[in-house]
């Protein structure tokens, strides 16, 4: 799968593995809404590189708000 | 106007009335503003923000912010001899307590032109009204006003709020009568560690040195294909990059301090609390947003860094899951004053806070060299400590140390020991 096939549903999924959620939407605030830890927030980083091959540096992740800003980054619009 | 000061705020009150405890934060500049337009820029930022114009008034065992009669944030311009003066005068800053009942909680020092334009800019600042995230915004705000005020344009901006005791905006499973209840099981779950610590630390945990001790820097970075290669590393692992740094600390402090006993000891970790509370709260309002936690780990004389990191990462994980960070912030005023009142014991062996990331606009009207932050430590806190932010793709570490404790050259062999662990060539997939 290239980052191009990419469809924000993964992502949902992704973050909802990750974080043990249910549902999230695509403007859930990974931290405030979600209560994401700094631990959460690595484990879905190394996750999302792993499944998609790229690499995100550690000074985007601040920019990495929302499960929709994590989709962005992905298909590389960030 | 007034406010009471929250349990935290109180907390770090206490210990600053024990001993100093400034936050030094240092910002250097390429080219900087003339001292004037310093002048002005601070004085616009005292009138917006609140706590620039406030005090401590002490009562009955309370502490308020009190935002009256407060003079204008002090600014004295120091000779810069050479490149390395802000490290001296740093030092000075840490030790030189702030007059909280008179005001204002924040003072400048700005190390003016040696000639080659280079210049640092010194906020010292009383901890209960700031922490790191506020301390770089304020930094950048600072930079924008004075690049107005140079450009002859009048800054404009909205006078910000003063935000409640941050206690006031936990989440609802903290507050109220499951607060009350929370802070008793937590209060016994801590007393009850303390007892399990000491027994198996058996008197080996290092005393406080005796007065008068004197707040002591240093820094290093890491280069960025080191920074890289170390963020590379721990995210392979699933690991936070403060359990890293906390790992590699605590081992340096072990084998340098302890002569790699094995024994268990104790560290700090800092927690930003901004994006937790309800509403959040933006890094550009002024507060003290941060919990302070502690943890003990087994140390020996053979650990390995990432076998060690992982033990860290996962109960401090597993702590603030759990909601540890705003029980530790409601109970701290009560154990600052118990750690006082006893006057034997130090806080813990070390205290490691990772700030993250930060940045400055390309485009703002000064280039920053570098961004250094020191907090103020005396005979009873951790023997080591650190400031650690990523900047300009590099991981930069600011260390304070107490003279006589360690001398100069121990603590660099300490420092020297940190960066090895954590850009030693991988032996382990």
């Amino acid at each position: 799968m290239t980052t191009d096939d990419v469809e924000i549903d993964d992502i949902r999924s992704l973050v909802c593995v990750q974080l043990g959620l249910a549902r999230v939407v695509d403007e859930d605030h990974l931290v405030s809404d979600l209560g994401a830890e700094s631990a959460d927030v690595v484990n879905l980083i190394a996750a999302v590189e792993d499944k998609y091959g790229i690499e995100i540096a550690e000074d985007e992740i601040p920019d990495i708000h929302t499960v929709r800003d994590l989709y962005e980054r992905v298909r590389g619009r960030r | 106007m007034r406010r009471e000061l929250g349990a935290f705020e109180s907390a770090l009150t206490l210990s600053d009335a024990h001993a100093p405890l400034n936050v030094v934060a240092v910002l250097r500049l390429e080219a900087g503003p003339p001292a004037e337009v310093l002048e002005r820029g601070l004085e616009a930022l005292r009138l917006r923000h609140p706590l620039l114009r406030a005090r401590i008034a002490a009562e009955g065992g309370r502490y308020f912010f009190e935002l009256r009669r407060v003079p204008a944030i002090p600014l004295r311009v120091v000779p810069r001899p050479d490149d390395a003066a802000w490290v001296e005068e740093t030092e000075a800053e840490l030790d030189e307590r702030l007059d909280s009942g008179r005001g204002p909680l924040l003072r400048c020092a700005y190390l003016a032109s040696d000639g080659t334009g280079a210049c640092e800019i010194l906020l010292t600042f009383h901890h209960a009204i700031m922490d790191a995230a506020s301390a770089t915004s304020l930094f950048k705000e600072l930079l924008t006003v004075c690049g107005e005020l140079e450009a002859g344009r009048v800054p404009e901006s909205d006078e910000a709020p003063l935000l409640p005791a941050v206690e006031d905006s936990f989440p609802s499973a903290f507050r109220g009568w499951r607060r009350r209840q929370g802070v008793g099981r937590f209060m016994l779950r801590m007393l009850g560690a303390e007892v399990v610590d000491r027994w198996r630390a058996r008197g080996r945990w290092n005393a406080p040195p005796p007065e008068p001790t004197r707040n002591r820097i240093l820094s290093f970075q890491l280069s960025e294909n080191e920074t890289r290669a170390l963020v590379r590393r721990s995210r392979r692992r699933r690991l936070t990059l403060h359990s890293v740094f906390d790992a590699a600390t605590l081992l340096a402090v072990a084998r340098r301090l302890y002569a790699g006993q094995s024994l268990p000891l104790r560290h700090l970790v800092f927690a930003n609390l901004r994006p937790y509370l309800t509403p959040p709260v933006a890094d550009e309002n002024l507060g003290a947003c941060f919990a302070m936690l502690r943890f003990t780990t087994a140390l020996g004389p053979h650990r390995d860094l990432w076998k060690l990191a992982a033990e860290i990462n996962a109960p401090v994980h597993a702590a603030s899951k759990r909601g540890a960070k705003y029980l530790f912030q409601l109970t701290s005023a009560a154990a600052m004053r118990f750690l006082l009142r006893r006057d034997t014991d130090r806080m813990a062996a070390t205290a490691i806070s990772y700030t993250g990331p930060v940045r400055f606009d390309a485009a703002a009207p000064y280039r920053v060299r570098g961004l250094h932050a020191f907090v103020s430590n005396f005979r009873l806190g951790p023997e080591y400590t650190a400031q650690i932010r990523l900047y300009d793709s590099k991981l930069w570490w600011d260390i304070l140390y107490l003279e006589p404790e360690l001398d100069s050259p121990a603590a660099r062999r300490l420092a020297g020991d940190i960066h090895a662990l954590l850009t030693a060539d991988e032996t382990t997939p």
